[in-house]
């Protein structure tokens, strides 16, 4: 495997057609990835589990709406993720454990496997705008990203005004989305 | 000259809002109002960038416990869930259809169960007697804190078969009804067997026969769903909580 190599085929399409074999191919490849987004997230292994079951039925029911000119499919599947994940945080009314899971708090730095699988420009120019931000605005927007914090829970962590982080993950998901969607920001990103 | 109205904070502000923490109902329906006027903005555009930065965080995919994977597994052959052959409609449309039939055969089965009830084997006992064979295959939930859980004693040889569920939510049979799916060896995955329509106790335990319109030949899983009155023929799959508990072989991994 090299880290260029072409990403692999979608398997949303043929899951979608009830392929028997694409939807263990799908659980094969992204169960993990699920899983590891639902623990960081709820900072508990029980619940990340729950979810994970509701993540992969809505991804079975929605499976025909993948669109790959819109997103990659890694990108789709933890839209999917997430979309479950706040739903989850918000019913069950919890906020962040005192006491994460260890694996719940991964390294950021080196490119992960399944970075390298796929090859995913969306995530590259994410990462791009990342870069581009500054290391507290970065911060605020990955506390609220990757660990489901609140904005109060952010602004206590942090010691920001409320508004402040508001307007940091609001410019930074403005940033992101224009990387993602704005012709003169891809060639910027590619470049 | 026209142009597209400049996207209002408050939009932008909603639309980051729910791609990061949620919305209240309130801020839901203010969203909802607010896209019917920018019918040009993309609602998804702010999940996806926000799933893309989750991604550039670089996850690393933790490895799925076996028995998680065999409950994404049943969950979605109960999903993808089609008849193998033509198999009965919904109760309800059976009761309305032979009303009549109904009554007499309710009849006749109280004078017999006056008659034979005493001696006739509960399911308990049927259930006992068929565990104590040992050629009888055994299955069982993953052990789960707080959760349903189940096991299952089947014979291919008799097509004889039990599950035995407990921690179960009690269901309003006129509201929703428990239907058992069985995923059989050679069968193609996405075509689980159906194996019968039950309600659960009110303390959460149900004691019910494997009823199969087809042979089978070596379950590999069973699993459980909530589904309409009656059943389903084909089981829908995506409305929460659909999917409940699973099993499979005991000593599995």
């Amino acid at each position: 495997m090299t880290p260029d190599s072409t990403p692999p085929a979608p398997l949303l399409p043929r899951v979608a057609a009830g392929d028997p074999t694409a939807v263990r191919e799908c659980l094969a490849r992204y169960g993990g990835l699920v899983l590891a987004l639902a623990r960081r997230f709820l900072g508990n292994a029980t619940d990340a589990e729950d979810v994970t079951q509701d993540v992969f039925v809505e991804l079975w029911k929605h499976a025909a709406r993948f669109d790959p000119a819109c997103a990659s499919e890694p990108t789709f599947v933890t839209m999917i993720t997430r979309r479950r994940l706040i739903d989850h945080k918000r019913r069950a009314g919890r906020r962040l454990s005192p006491e994460p899971l260890p694996e719940a708090v991964p390294e950021r730095s080196n490119p992960s496997l399944f970075a390298e699988v796929d090859g995913r420009d969306d995530v590259a120019r994410a990462r791009l705008a990342l870069g581009e931000l500054r290391d507290d605005q970065r911060n605020v927007i990955l506390l609220a990203v990757d660990d489901g914090l609140t904005h109060e829970q952010i602004a206590e962590r942090t010691g920001l005004p409320v508004g402040t982080v508001k307007t940091h993950i609001r410019r930074g998901l403005l940033r992101v989305r224009e990387l993602l969607t704005g012709p003169a920001a891809i060639g910027r990103a590619s470049a | 000259m026209t142009s597209e109205p400049a996207i209002p904070d408050r939009l932008n502000d909603l639309l980051a809002d729910r791609a990061t923490v949620g919305l209240t109902a309130a801020e839901a329906d203010e969203l909802s109002t607010l896209l019917t006027r920018w019918p040009h903005v993309d609602p998804n555009e702010f999940d996806r960038a926000a799933a893309a930065l989750s991604l550039a965080g670089d996850p690393d995919p933790v490895p799925v416990p076996p028995d998680l994977m065999a409950k994404l597994e049943a969950a979605a052959a109960a999903h993808f869930a089609r008849p193998a052959e033509p198999r009965r409609p919904r109760r309800a449309v059976v009761y309305w259809a032979v009303g009549g039939w109904a009554c007499a055969a309710a009849l006749l089965v109280g004078l017999l169960h006056l008659q034979f009830g005493r001696t006739a084997p509960t399911v308990a006992q049927k259930r006992d007697r068929l565990a104590a064979d040992p050629t009888a295959a055994r299955y069982a939930s993953a052990a789960k804190p707080d959760a349903a859980a189940g096991n299952v004693v089947f014979s291919a040889a008799k097509q004889e078969g039990y599950m035995e569920l407990r921690g179960m939510t009690p269901n309003d049979p006129t509201k929703s009804q428990y239907q058992l799916w069985v995923v059989d060896t050679g069968r193609p995955f996405k075509e689980p067997v159906d194996g019968g329509v039950f309600d659960v106790n009110p303390d959460g335990t149900a004691l019910v026969p494997v009823r199969s319109p087809l042979t089978l030949k070596a379950p590999a899983v069973f699993a459980v769903t909530v589904e309409p009155p009656g059943g389903v023929v084909v089981s829908e799959g995506g409305k929460e909580g659909r999917f409940v508990v699973a099993m499979t072989p005991a000593g599995a991994p």
